[in-house]
């Protein structure tokens, strides 16, 4: 179909995705008939014959939109050449038998013709470029055509409304057809008009998007290759610090020692920071991910009894909940231990002494939702927004623990979308905090 | 005699703080910058032990040397240690014991080189 062009806006998806609107939008439509016959039929408007008729064709619109409906939910493949028929041939059924209801209301007396305004509307949404100019010349045929029946006695005028007789006087029903033309045609052009500049924006949007994730692409592997690089020079000359050390031994100035000790502090800063830098960016490489089939309760168990000692050391009680269960899973071993492991070591560091920590997992629908709980100084509800930024560290964290980049929770919320899961947390600041992982699986056969 | 310890490592100074560290604690050292002068050095020289960097001219030589270590009959029971940065690089966890096949060396140590790691390590896994 070279009708149509290769843009996002008509694509197989979004062709798909308007055939189930216009079927919803008919649902509507017919719903709208039955009422407006009803409401007829009790304020004795209209002749009966008339009006039953109208019920007769909304009875058939009915069962047309529930052949549609089980047409598009049966095939589950469709070719573009497919769709583009099935949509014009609603489209023309519909207008159809809108021509049918203002023939039934009084042709020319019905109010019923501006409703080939939105059909106009549709066609420029649903279609591209020149198909709403086709739909309004359809839509002038079929009322002209109308008009033309009637008057050459073929087909003989329905008098909706007793007292209107305009059918008569020529001159009224050549002003009537006028007006109607120029409003299809201007509704034609200005429906057309609209959907094309969105449609152009749209397709801006979607190049300055892709344009920008390429950017984003740059800055990040730029970031791992720089990281990466910088950590091997460093860790030698933390070795060799070491090695200075370590040969001086004991005899040596103190201040010099010190000295050293501090250099070697700041080289182990530096690559930990490195190293959470070129974390932030894992998995930007497919073949780095490594994702394997897995116990999500045996990992949690082993980052939990790891995490133990530095627990003992503040004498705070460190718990793990879970059923029996294994909790199998797809993901990244590594990426879960670092989102773990990061979780629950802040909980140790931001927790007071004798402070209780407590890890769950539990399944809930198709999630496995992994909760991290601590009765420590929480975080006011102000800065909750900002502790996933990267580099960012609550006021307070700072002043109660100098060292740490403010990548740890950024790194992990990074590592949960690579399982595309998803993390909150929950905190009062003095009562404690709660982060809760979710990470959805799929049911296996 | 004292025991030789081969260090198969293209970075210069990290060579050296270990040559140093190593000398200091009674062991002859000599190295080679990269895996295949490596294997050549293990042939002439015949060390008693093999440190070995994984990340040299590609990210996993020092594997590939490992294996062709264990694969020749004259020198496939010198002791291995691995030297490795990658655990942390690319998410690669070792244990030697659960990797043993998969990974045929006897011992792995991080960078930064801790000096008396290495006298342990190199102590532990060099035989009498």
């Amino acid at each position: 179909m070279t009708l149509f062009p290769d843009t996002p806006a008509f694509s197989i998806g979004s062709m798909l995705r308007r055939d189930r609107w216009l079927i919803r939008l008919r649902w509507y439509a017919i719903l709208g008939l039955f009422i407006g016959v009803i409401l007829l039929k009790t304020i004795q408007l209209g002749p009966p014959s008339s009006l039953n008729a109208m019920a007769i064709v909304g009875f058939i619109l009915l069962g047309l939109n529930l052949m549609y409906l089980a047409y598009a939910s049966a095939k589950k493949q469709f070719a573009m050449s497919n769709l583009v028929i099935l949509l014009n041939l609603q489209m023309v059924m519909d207008l159809f038998l809108l021509t049918i209801l203002i023939y039934l209301t009084g042709s020319e007396e019905s109010p019923l013709s501006f409703f080939y305004v939105f059909h106009i509307i549709l066609a420029s949404i649903i279609f591209p470029g020149g198909f709403s100019y086709l739909y309004s010349l359809l839509v002038i045929i079929l009322y002209s055509g109308l008009l033309l029946l009637e008057h050459s006695v073929y087909v003989e005028h329905i008098c909706f409304i007793h007292e209107l007789h305009l059918i008569g006087d020529s001159r009224v029903v050549i002003g009537i057809w006028f007006v109607f033309v120029v409003t299809m045609m201007v509704s034609a052009y200005l429906a057309q008009n609209v959907t094309e500049r969105h449609r152009r924006v749209r397709t801006k949007l979607e190049i300055t998007n892709q344009k920008l994730q390429e950017i984003n692409e740059t800055k990040t592997t730029f970031f791992r290759y720089a990281s990466h690089e910088m950590k091997a020079p460093i860790s030698t000359i933390q070795s060799t610090l070491m090695v200075i050390e370590d040969i001086l031994g004991t005899n040596a100035d103190e201040r010099i020692i010190n000295m050293l000790n501090r250099a070697i502090g700041r080289t182990s800063e530096t690559i930990g920071m490195l190293k959470d830098l070129a974390d932030l960016t894992y998995g930007n490489f497919q073949e780095e991910q490594q994702f394997d089939h897995l116990s999500l309760r045996e990992l949690l168990e082993s980052i939990v009894s790891d995490a133990k000692p530095n627990s003992d050391r503040k004498s705070q009680s460190l718990k793990f909940n879970s059923a029996a269960a294994p909790f199998n899973f797809f993901g990244d071993a590594d990426a879960l231990r670092k989102i773990f492991t990061n979780l629950i070591s802040n909980a140790i560091r931001y927790t007071h002494e004798s402070g209780n920590i407590q890890v769950s997992l539990e399944k809930i629908d198709l999630n496995y939702v992994v909760k991290v709980t601590d009765d420590g100084q929480g975080i006011p509800a102000s800065e909750q927004t900002n502790i996933f930024k990267e580099f960012y560290r609550t006021p307070t964290a700072r002043k109660l623990i100098s060292e740490g980049t403010g990548l740890g929770l950024a790194i992990v919320m990074r590592m949960v979308e690579l399982h595309g899961g998803d993390i909150q947390v929950d905190s009062l600041e003095g009562q404690g905090s709660t982060f809760t992982v979710q990470l959805p699986f799929e049911e296996e056969l | 005699m004292a025991k030789k310890v081969l260090i198969i490592d293209d970075d210069f100074d990290l060579v050296e703080a270990m040559r140093i560290t190593l000398e200091a604690a009674g062991y002859d050292v000599v190295d080679a910058q990269d895996g295949e002068r490596g294997l050549e050095k293990i042939k002439s020289e015949s060390p008693d032990l093999i440190i070995l960097d994984v990340m040299m001219t590609s990210m996993d030589e020092g594997f590939h040397v490992a294996y062709k270590i264990r694969e020749d009959a004259d020198i496939k029971d010198t002791p291995i240690v691995m030297l490795t940065a990658v655990g942390n690089q690319t998410g690669f966890q070792f244990d030697p014991g659960k990797d043993a096949d998969f990974l045929p060396v006897d011992a792995f140590l991080e960078k930064p080189v801790n000096p008396k790691k290495l006298v342990d390590v190199v102590h532990q896994n060099i035989k009498a």
